[in-house]
């Protein structure tokens, strides 16, 4: 299975980082998400993880890093998280975490509401800076 | 015959720089124009990293509520298209800034507009973040939309939401939308 890479861009949207490795499971989303098609790129996110989770079938560490995304971005986030969310109740080994920067309230509250809407465990991790 | 007039913006000029304006538009909000905005935002607002993030992450989910919604758009061919038509205005003050918005809605959905922002302004921010992950459970109008915008707008602020809306004919109505972001965070009023 190949890995999944999107280089970020913050040209006129704002495209994240994506480096999702299929050999360790490590899945890495960096810099800053509002999109032209959110749906689109999240589909790709979710296609992926779908054909690792019936090909590989191992673990997932996933760290989120980012320091900011829209509400459409969001939306598409927490389909992720159910997502993983799924997979961890048939079994398998899911470690999401979300880094975020130091003194930013708002950010503990929507990781805290990601957590009651996917009921899945996203670990905070404060940073300095992402 | 046209009558004639003569042109000089000084006094608008002048008011523009009491009232305290960072950034002023009307027109459409295509993705180059929001692009554009955001980077001066970012800009001009250096001293605090929070709060410049805060009013971005504002004036974003205002542009695209109106370049999604505003029922006013350019008229090419004789067909209304592109991104919707809007006014913003953000204005600097000592300890906070005001960002505010306005657009044309149509009155059948101005009834709507006006429930869901009475809605918004009566929670508490416990309440706020109750209606948004509900709402982030319905299923959006727009795919590229995630209709919480709003919501998300009263939780980023440091004021409620004021909003008001005006019947301007038979068809449309001119929804304004405006909201204090404040220079210090909560934590550092606090220390």
């Amino acid at each position: 299975m190949e890995n999944l890479v999107i280089t970020g861009n913050s040209n006129v949207y704002l495209v994240p980082q994506i480096n999702f490795d299929a050999s360790s499971g490590y899945c890495e989303i960096v810099g800053e998400s509002y999109l032209e098609e959110s749906k689109e790129f999240y589909d790709n996110i979710m296609n992926w993880l779908r054909t690792y989770m019936q090909e590989v079938r191992g673990s997932l560490k996933v760290d989120i890093k980012l320091s900011y995304f829209n509400t459409s971005s969001s939306r598409c986030l927490l389909e992720v998280f159910r997502m993983l969310k799924s997979y961890e109740l048939e079994g398998n080994l899911v470690e999401v975490n979300w880094y975020l920067e130091a003194g930013e309230d708002y950010t503990v509250e929507e990781v805290e509401d990601f957590v009651i809407n996917s009921g899945l465990v996203i670990n905070p991790k404060i940073m300095d800076n992402l | 015959m046209a009558q004639q007039h003569t042109l000089s913006l000084h006094d608008y000029y002048l008011s523009v720089i009491k009232d305290n304006i960072l950034v002023f538009y009307k027109g459409a909000f295509d993705e180059k124009i929001i692009a554009e905005i955001s980077h001066h935002i970012r800009k001009k607002i250096i001293n605090n990293h929070s709060v410049s993030k805060k009013v971005f992450s504002v004036f974003i989910e205002l542009a695209q509520n109106i370049a999604f919604y505003s029922a006013e758009r350019n008229i090419i061919n004789n067909i209304a298209q592109g991104s919707g038509i809007g006014l913003l205005v953000i204005h600097e003050y000592e300890d906070f800034y005001t960002i505010k918005t306005g657009n044309l809605v149509s009155n059948k959905d101005s009834i709507r507009l006006a429930a869901k922002c009475a809605t918004i302004v009566s929670l508490n921010r416990d309440g706020l973040r109750q209606l948004k992950r509900r709402q982030r459970n319905q299923p959006s109008m727009n795919k590229d939309s995630g209709n919480i915008g709003l919501i998300q707008i009263a939780l980023l602020g440091s004021s409620s939401l004021r909003t008001h809306l005006q019947t301007v004919n038979n068809y449309y109505s001119f929804f304004s939308l405006e909201i204090d972001i404040h220079k210090k965070t909560l934590s550092e009023e606090e220390a």
